[in-house]
């Protein structure tokens, strides 16, 4: 069984899934607020069971959020002794597009990204990714094929022919839809896409 | 016993630290042996900016902190069941780094089924002079100087912390930081200040000693700190080792006169105990032992390692309260400001701190 942690974005997203079957799954929007949130919400997930790997949301997305789910991801694999893999937010949305729209070649994900950026990537339904993921300017950001989803959605002006199959941060019970090569063996290291801002704090 | 490792004598706690730019794990038992150790500086990350970047502290403690607890826990050669509990610092400190820590430890205290105890950073500073000296019992009095922090603390049990006195505006550690920066010397300052100071006369240089004499009990650095910009700014210029000698004792003056209130408002004090990266200063060191002379009391100073940031202070605060029966839940914050004393009112301009 495989536990999957998402929280890169404003859910606490949390499923088991066994295969491709989930067996149990929350998705709770929390805003912030995830370092005193996940351990507990894991907690009542998991009752007695235990999982035999971990895959954790490794972003684009908040960099507080995914800090806090890639450590939690971390330290329950040193603990439990387990495998701990990382997927990206892009990936599970494109996952859920790919799955719910079974004539759908490929998909743009577009996340917001904060400071009127977004996220975004694209998909190809036989390839997977076809370029790593890229913060631009809102209204920079290029649709590539006749579909879209995520939360950046709202923030980009859609070309009339571009469907939009929704506006949903990830969810972790569609890591389940996932089918590999995507998703597999990325390490559990936080994907950040941008630089540090480099400012010493002042004192 | 046969064993070449005995049995640790309980409790045994794995301790997190991650508040600023040090990111730590350690296990220590309750005979304050320390089983395993091990800490990452982020010092030549954070070089460039001469101060610690947040969000570049973050990323580090990200990536380094689980290779960190399994080290330790190998070192020692025992598993997270073997641990009694877990304790992780929950602030003050930088609030991304902060958080990386206590989830680690939240998630390794569910995954064990251990007890999780979240630690207030200045706690582990404050109870860390016992990690070291057992014979050393409350009340004690403890001057904190760090890079984030100068207070002066009666320390009366575990959990129960007296705020005497706080800087106004900046901690001793930041006036040798900035003093390091104003004469080119890098970071962090505070020890390349000292070496250079070794060499000047600290007589040279006239610098104020703000507050010094007055009946309040506070701390106060940052006139010091213009003084030093002003100082260098002369023409012609006094000798960088001067100025260095100069500050040092200024900030050294500071410290005992400040300290001696705090003496005298504490009759009942056991120690005179000093902790905090600035606590490595011999100066400081030799000054606050004559002061503690005064009260005929000894100084008690950690070694250099359990004085700046580290774990192993943190795992011990864990057994001291492991011991009273406490622990927290998996919902604990992380919590960028925690002031030991919640009493204690604001200093004018200071609680920007803590
Ligand atoms: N030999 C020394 N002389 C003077 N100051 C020193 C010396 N060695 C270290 N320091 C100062 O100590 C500070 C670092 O101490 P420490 O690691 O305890 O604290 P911090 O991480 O800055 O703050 P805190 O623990 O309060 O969060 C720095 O400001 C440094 O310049």
């Amino acid at each position: 069984m495989r536990l999957a942690i998402g929280t890169a974005h404003r859910a606490c997203s949390l499923a088991l899934i066994d295969g491709s079957k989930v067996v149990k799954a929350v998705h709770e929007i929390i805003g912030r607020g995830h370092a005193e949130r996940l351990i507990p919400m894991i907690a009542a997930l998991l009752g007695e069971t235990r999982p035999g790997s971990i895959v954790v949301e490794i972003g684009p997305g908040s960099f507080t959020g995914m800090r806090v789910g890639i450590a939690a991801a971390r330290a329950l694999g040193v603990a439990w002794d387990v495998p701990v893999s990382g997927i990206t937010s892009t990936e599970v949305l494109a996952a859920r597009a790919f799955r719910d729209h079974a004539d759908l070649p490929e998909i743009t994900v577009a996340l917001d990204g904060g400071r009127g950026e977004v996220f975004v990537q694209h998909f190809t339904r036989d390839g997977g990714e076809t370029g790593p993921p890229a913060a631009v300017p809102a209204e920079q950001a290029a649709i590539v094929g006749g579909a879209v989803i995520g939360t950046g959605t709202p923030m980009i002006v859609i070309p009339a022919h571009v469907r939009v199959l929704g506006t949903d941060m990830p969810d972790m019970a569609d890591v389940a839809a996932l089918i590999p090569p995507a998703g597999q063996d990325r390490p559990p290291a936080p994907l950040y896409v941008r630089a540090p801002d480099a400012k010493p704090p002042q004192r | 016993m046969a064993n070449t490792i005995s049995q640790p004598v309980r409790p045994l706690i794995l301790g997190i630290e991650s508040s600023c730019d040090e990111t730590a794990a350690a296990l220590v038992c309750g005979d304050r042996t320390i089983l395993s150790e091990r800490i990452a500086t982020q010092e030549a990350e954070h070089a460039p900016f001469g101060g610690v970047v947040p969000e570049i502290a973050a990323r580090a403690h990200t990536e380094r902190l689980a290779p960190l607890v399994e080290a330790v826990l190998e070192e020692a050669g025992i598993g997270l069941r073997d641990v009694d509990a877990i304790a992780a610092t929950a602030g003050p400190g930088l609030i991304g780094g902060v958080m990386v820590g206590l989830v680690t430890g939240k998630a390794l205290a569910f995954a064990s089924g251990k007890p999780f105890i979240a630690i207030n950073h200045l706690e582990g500073h404050a109870l860390s002079p016992r990690l070291d000296d057992e014979t050393l019992t409350f009340p004690y009095l403890l001057l904190l100087v760090s890079g984030g922090h100068t207070q002066l603390l009666a320390v009366d049990g575990v959990g129960s912390y007296r705020r005497l006195a706080t800087t106004i505006d900046d901690a001793a550690g930041e006036a040798f930081d900035k003093t390091a920066k104003i004469l080119g010397l890098g970071y962090p300052g505070g020890p390349a200040v000292e070496r250079l100071a070794a060499r000047g006369d600290e007589t040279a240089v006239a610098l104020p000693r703000p507050l010094v004499g007055t009946a309040e009990p506070h701390f106060s650095f940052a006139g010091l700190k213009s003084a030093v910009l002003r100082a260098v700014q002369a023409d012609p210029a006094p000798a960088p080792e001067n100025v260095a000698a100069s500050f040092q004792a200024a900030a050294c003056d500071c410290l005992v006169d400040r300290s001696r209130i705090a003496l005298d408002a504490m009759p009942e004090a056991t120690a005179f105990v000093v902790a905090g990266g600035v606590a490595a200063n011999r100066r400081v060191r030799h000054s606050l032992a004559a002061l503690a002379g005064e009260f005929g009391l000894r100084l008690v100073a950690p070694p250099l390692a359990l004085c700046t940031d580290n774990a192993a202070m943190i795992a011990w605060a864990g057994v001291e309260h492991f011991r009273l029966g406490h622990s927290d839940p998996l919902d604990t914050p992380a919590r960028a400001r925690w002031p030991l004393d919640p009493d204690a009112e604001s200093a004018r301009g200071a609680g920007v701190k803590a």
